[in-house]
């Protein structure tokens, strides 16, 4: 190799990376209340799918990149994190999490009778496009997966879930748009156009366009009847679910289309029965990755934010190209932006650490770590300085940290002595089982500084 | 209905400078309570049943407020809407703010093949429009950034050619240069937020019904 050529790791067009708070673009930090927030919101959620049944899978961070690009990511595939193993074969770090389930549904469960319910969280990794809006790289998700399902009741079941996780995040003010993939792939059926065509075709409908859109008519010839459709598509959206399946219904060209709407119907009415149907915005015009969908697909919109909330929909052709095929649905809610959504409702928050119950200056006495030690067990948060300090120092540090309860343990006495209390009639010297009672009825009555983290959300065991 | 649920007017983005009068007489004619931003020193105008909030800003940001939901709905000429290459609806273009972005230079340029060009030098403030449509006809080209009096590029040496508006073509001609070629025909397009064209569906086509081109009134 010429030396003389190569630069140094990092490149030598940049100057040294000298501010050390630099992150790459498109990842995410987040500290105490923020942290705390997040942590609620994917328990909130996992809360919630596993109470409809879904268990909860671990999935690898990164996979063979053999194994899923071709088989599900064709489309994406230049937006894939890669890297090498030790033996030089193409690595992965995972672009979703359908993917791995698809692949641990087909091979390892393959024996197994079905249907499977799987939830899972993590992140997941892309380069993604930059279209101006949000530029991300790291998304954490939490989601869920019904496999072995072919019915609507499935597809509904998906969404009521997903929409039961942002109610339990106290999110309810969500908008669902759900669109079939087969009505799209029905019409392109009929039209028959090549792909470059499609492609002007897939424009038009993303960009809801119209002048996009009669050019395509111009240029694909379609008869009358195909005409009238295409004319008619970008018009086949709307909150009045059950008046457009009426009037989408005049625009099939054939069965694929037909049995679209036929499924969505069904799917509808279900929807009603869980009693959703005034959150769904219909779209029949929507089009997404079509290697992936082959039904219903949908999407979770929150007010004032631009970014989808939440995303998914139903894979029939997936799992069948690891091994055993089986129809399949699920989607997906994006914790950071359920974070955002959060935020966008309140006022902007200091950030500080969570205070704890109580402050102990340095001990290495084992009988006064004994008894903090029960305390902990029962949930109470106990913070022992790990460095000597003086009593005016511990004191310092207990405003600082604004412990409800500031005390020193002294050998001598087997006494904690309480120099700082939320109660002041408590400060003093007290044997071990005043002080375990002591924080423990501070604990209950939660007489302290109100916590000034956000409203308690049905998860909100962190 | 969702769009009882927005908190705030529905928020509408204005361009300033060249398109700003046209649009605004566009709009009044569709029926519109558009505010008279020359009248004030304000930077967002509600009309008088607070049921719209008008914004004025630089043209090349109103796609950028739109995309984010800073505003629901936004005018933009094609050109900068494909310059700034941001994710939102494009429903209908209207009939107003008509140009073409062309590739032009001196007269010389109009016999010289580009294809076989090596290292074609084309200065333009699309910097994006223009390195897109270069790659689309397959012809190599280094693009230079300049944020105006793009004409002098090509008379000083900067750049061997020019990708720029053409509005009559008294500028190109005063500077000895010749249109060469078509980029984009650009006219004045109404975007919509991709968010705001759910969760405000009835304001959002309430708007546009107002707007488009051979309805009542437009």
């Amino acid at each position: 190799m010429n030396t003389e050529n190569t630069l140094p790791a990092g490149g030598a067009r940049r100057p040294e990376a000298t501010n050390r708070r630099h992150l790459p673009l498109g990842v995410r930090e987040y500290l105490w209340q923020d942290a705390r927030l997040r942590q609620q919101l994917e328990t909130a959620v996992n809360r919630t799918f596993r109470t409809w049944g879904y268990n909860t899978v671990i999935l690898p961070m990164f996979e063979f990149g053999d194994m899923l690009t071709t088989r599900t990511h064709a489309a994406t595939h230049d937006r894939l994190y890669r890297f090498l193993d030790m033996e030089g074969r193409t690595l992965i770090l995972r672009p979703d999490m359908t993917a791995a389930v698809a692949r641990l549904v087909g091979t390892r469960l393959a024996g197994m009778e079905g249907p499977f319910r799987f939830c899972y969280a993590g992140s997941v990794f892309r380069h993604e496009e930059t279209s101006g809006l949000e530029y991300q790289q790291e998304f954490r998700q939490a989601g869920i997966e019904l496999v072995g399902s072919a019915d609507a009741m499935a597809d509904a079941e998906i969404l009521a879930c997903m929409a039961a996780g942002l109610n339990a995040c106290n999110l309810s003010d969500f908008r669902i748009v759900v669109g079939h993939a087969d009505y799209y792939g029905g019409l392109l059926d009929a039209l028959g156009p090549q792909p470059s065509d499609a492609r002007q075709l897939r424009w038009a409908m993303h960009r809801k366009s119209e002048h996009a859109l009669a050019r395509f008519v111009e240029s694909c010839r379609p008869s009358p009847r195909q005409r009238a459709t295409l004319e008619n598509l970008l018009t086949l959206q709307g909150a009045d679910v059950a008046g457009l399946l009426e009037r989408a219904a005049g625009f099939c060209l054939n069965r694929r289309m037909e049995s679209a709407l036929r499924n969505l119907r069904e799917l509808t009415e279900l929807l009603d029965a869980y009693g959703i149907l005034e959150r769904v915005t219909l779209d029949l015009a929507e089009y997404r990755n079509l290697e992936y969908y082959t039904g219903t697909t949908f999407e979770f919109l929150l007010p004032d934010s631009a970014a989808v909330a939440g995303s998914g929909g139903r894979y029939d052709g997936l799992i069948g190209k690891f091994g055993r095929s089986r129809p399949a649905v699920g989607g997906i809610l994006h914790l950071d932006r359920l974070v955002r959504a959060v935020h966008a409702n309140q006022a902007p928050q200091a950030l500080s650490p969570k205070p704890p119950l109580c402050l102990v200056g340095q001990t290495k006495s084992g009988v006064a770590l004994e008894s903090i030690g029960k305390l902990r067990q029962q949930g109470l948060d106990i913070v022992v300085h790990t460095d000597p300090l003086s009593e005016s120092g511990i004191l310092d540090m207990g405003r600082s940290l604004e412990a409800r309860v500031v005390a020193d343990w002294c050998d001598q006495t087997q006494f904690f002595h309480v120099l700082a209390c939320a109660l002041p009639e408590y400060v003093g010297p007290m044997d071990l089982s005043r002080f375990e009672q002591l924080l423990e009825g501070l604990q209950r009555t939660e007489l302290s500084v109100p916590e000034q983290s956000t409203t308690r959300m049905a998860g909100d065991d962190v | 209905m969702s769009d009882a649920t927005c908190r705030r007017p529905l928020r509408i983005s204005l361009p300033k400078g060249r398109l700003a009068d046209d649009v605004a007489r566009h709009l009044r004619a569709g029926g519109l309570d558009v505010p008279d931003f020359s009248a004030s020193r304000q930077l967002t105008l509600r009309t008088a049943d607070g049921t719209q909030e008008y914004i004025q800003s630089k043209p090349t940001d109103v796609p950028t407020f739109v995309v984010h939901g800073g505003a629901d709905i936004g005018f933009s000429g094609l050109d900068t809407l494909r310059e700034e290459g941001v994710d939102v609806l494009e429903p209908f273009t209207l009939p107003i703010g008509i140009c073409r972005i062309s590739l032009a230079g001196p007269p010389a340029w109009r016999d010289v093949d580009l294809h076989l060009k090596d290292h074609l030098r084309v200065a333009t403030k699309y910097t994006r429009l223009a390195s897109d449509w270069f790659v689309s006809q397959g012809i190599n080209a280094e693009v230079i950034k300049l944020n105006g009096s793009v004409e002098l590029a090509p008379l000083t040496g900067l750049s061997d050619l020019i990708v720029d508006l053409v509005e009559t073509g008294r500028t190109l001609q005063a500077n000895g240069l010749v249109e060469l070629q078509h980029v984009l025909d650009s006219r004045v397009v109404i975007i919509v937020n991709r968010s705001a064209s759910r969760l405000r569906e009835n304001e959002v086509n309430r708007f546009l019904g107002c707007v488009r081109p051979g309805s009542p009134g437009a």
